[in-house]
């Protein structure tokens, strides 16, 4: 398994991804780095692949072409005991939380922990009440996922994927059909976690609220050109790129129309 | 001293002295790793700690490189030791890292559940318990007051019918059924025609197997086992198909649309039930008469005996009675496949509830009706 070096701050190197399905290519020759401890976001139009990304850089879709290193290793090459290995250093929250839905939220955060440690259960129970604690579900322990709402699903799926102290935590579209309140506590959260416990934090999002209050750096993905339409700190992309799909997206103008006086 | 080798430079350490007072070190990394070491030692070492100390112990946190919501665990259950013990706690030289995982543990502590943990106890849990079964009843009987009104009414007016997918689910539930219903069939008549057989030889009757098989096959066996295929196929499949769009949302979906569940997706299923039954029954029952044919070439009568026989075995209330069986029982296995869909509680687990349940609420209400019509046709002298 090919291996990365050169640069001890990088926790996941892409190099030349290409991706899609069969016939289908979404993204060519894809090129970027996640450093380590920073909040990096994929941001994209709809259908542009954003989610398909990142769900190769967890290994679950192969690429067509191409290297992803997480943590050292390929996981695009990986076998399945390596896999095993980079994915315990990894938590992952889905779209739609995925909570397993015969379990109450704390059985569903325990899981993590019983299967790969050998914490007593006391030890166990503390850290995962504390862990739904921290995204302000302490309350709420005993309830069944359907029991709750949709934003309190998908911060009991964040409190899930940390659960182990993972040193890269993906989050995809963290912030989507929650109200502001609760968004801007997610947000406050999540730098919570980059900040003060190291953690490397991958997010996929069209927030673009949420993505100027916490971004270190953004990759924007354009799917005309297949590939990324620009590179770096958010404010500073809107104030400077002059990219016009990449000014249209960050300022929500459309340049193409005349706007009512 | 006991140390972890967690990949890092500096492994965590601790140790506890009680001179000058009584004083606990921890250093290093205090992870998942080093918790699950030490979680019991530490924890014995602290009460015994708090047991020699005069009123406060001092934890030592300058050490500490690392700290995740484990080590966070165990420092919280240190504390917690420390103070039920007796001891007063200071911690020194805590990090930011250390505070952030211990706030929450901290803030448990006044946190109330939101609800409550414990059992009610047997009287509630009771009257909940006789609430339930008269809301099944309740939900089972209004299934079968709408169900009926929408047959009366497709009746009155078949164009609102949706006949596109009647026809559909019939082709999913009778057509591609016969496969399995002509292995089951045949391998029926083949056995009932064999077991028979031999008993009837010792009395030179072997013709006589005809009769037998073909009496059981119309009226008892071809219904029975066409229903309980058809409950095994496809009244799980409309469980599970109406029990995941009832978990997406797609069924609140139809009614605010002003569509009637019921017209809309029960309607359709339950006539293609009462559609497909009878004819998979007759299928059914030709097949096992072809199964017992075969066997009966081994004893040495040809097929043109054989069915002389059935035909001369056979009346029309045979034919007929085992229809009527078999309407009802597509009724049953699409109606309750059906509703069990419908009453699909929330999330994947209570998907597979509602087609176990739909599976095995059909088969009991067969074998229960099977029981009902063969009183009622004695008595009737059908």
């Amino acid at each position: 398994m090919a291996r990365v070096s050169e640069d001890a701050d990088v926790v996941i190197r892409v190099r030349g991804l290409t991706m899609g399905f069969d016939d289908l290519v979404l993204m060519r020759d894809l090129d970027f780095d996640v450093r380590r401890g920073e909040i990096f976001v994929i941001l994209g139009g709809s259908g542009s692949g954003k989610s398909t990304l990142l769900k190769h850089m967890i290994g679950l879709y192969q690429p067509l072409a191409g290297h992803i290193w997480v943590a050292g290793a390929d996981i695009a090459e990986a076998d399945g005991a390596q896999r095993e290995a980079i994915l315990q250093r990894v938590g992952v929250m889905y779209q739609m939380g995925a909570l397993f839905g015969s379990m109450t939220l704390l059985e569903n955060v325990r899981l993590p922990l019983e299967v790969h440690t050998d914490l007593p259960r006391e030890a166990i129970d503390a850290i995962a009440r504390a862990r739904l604690q921290l995204v302000g579900l302490g309350a709420f322990a005993d309830f069944m996922p359907s029991e709750i709402s949709g934003g309190m699903q998908k911060r009991a799926a964040i409190a899930r994927a940390m659960v182990r102290d993972p040193e890269v935590l993906f989050l995809d579209e963290p912030s989507a059909g929650l109200d502001p309140i609760t968004s801007a506590d997610l947000d406050r959260l999540i730098q919570r976690l980059a900040r003060t416990l190291d953690m490397t934090i991958v997010i996929v999002s069209h927030e673009l609220a949420s993505i100027f209050a916490i971004a270190d750096r953004v990759i924007m993905l354009d799917k005309e050109s297949q590939g990324i339409a620009a590179e770096g700190d958010p404010a500073t992309l809107r104030d400077t790129s002059n990219h016009p799909w990449v000014q249209r997206f960050l300022r929500r103008t459309d340049s193409d129309e005349e706007r009512p006086a | 001293m006991d140390s972890t080798a967690a990949g890092a430079e500096h492994p965590f350490e601790y140790d506890a002295t009680a001179e000058p007072g009584p004083r606990l070190r921890l250093a290093g990394r205090l992870d998942v790793h080093a918790v699950e070491r030490h979680w019991g030692p530490l924890r014995r070492r602290a009460r015994e700690l708090a047991r020699q100390g005069a009123g406060a112990v001092s934890v030592d946190l300058d050490g500490v490189e690392y700290c995740d919501g484990a080590g966070a665990a165990l420092l919280h259950a240190l504390e917690q030791d420390l103070a039920t013990g007796g001891a007063e706690v200071w911690f020194e030289g805590m990090g930011r890292m250390v505070r952030e995982q211990l706030a929450p543990y901290r803030e448990l502590e006044s946190v109330e559940p939101a609800r409550g943990v414990h059992g009610r106890g047997w009287w509630p849990g009771l009257l909940d318990g006789i609430d339930r079964v008269g809301q099944a009843a309740h939900s089972q009987f209004s299934f079968v007051g709408e169900l009926t009104r929408a047959i009366g009414s497709s009746l009155r007016h078949p164009r609102q019918v949706r006949w596109g997918d009647t026809l559909r689910v019939a082709e999913a539930a009778g057509f591609q059924a016969l496969p399995i219903v002509s292995l089951i069939a045949f391998l029926l008549g083949v056995i009932l025609a064999f077991q028979s057989a031999i008993a009837m030889r010792q009395f030179g009757g072997e013709i006589f197997v005809a009769n037998l098989v073909a009496v059981s096959l119309f009226r008892e066996l071809g219904p029975l086992m066409m229903a309980i295929l058809l409950a095994g196929r496809s009244g799980a499949a409309f469980a599970a198909e109406i029990g995941t769009m009832k978990v997406n949302e797609e069924v609140n979906a139809l009614k605010t649309m002003g569509l009637d569940p019921m017209r809309f997706l029960v309607l359709p299923k339950v006539l293609a039930g009462l559609l497909v039954a009878p004819l998979l029954a007759l299928y059914a029952n030709m097949i096992g008469l072809i199964g017992a044919a075969v066997v009966m070439q081994g004893f040495g009568i040809p097929w043109v005996a054989f069915f002389n026989q059935v035909t001369s075995a056979l009346t029309l209330s045979d034919l007929v009675s085992g229809l009527v069986k078999a309407v009802v029982f597509g009724l049953v296995v699409a109606g309750v496949g059906c509703l069990r869909g419908l009453q699909t509680g929330s999330g994947a687990a209570s998907v597979g509830l509602s087609t176990t349940s739909a599976v095995v609420t059909s088969i009991i209400l067969i074998v229960v009706l099977d029981g009902v019509f063969a009183v009622l046709f004695y008595h009737l002298g059908v």
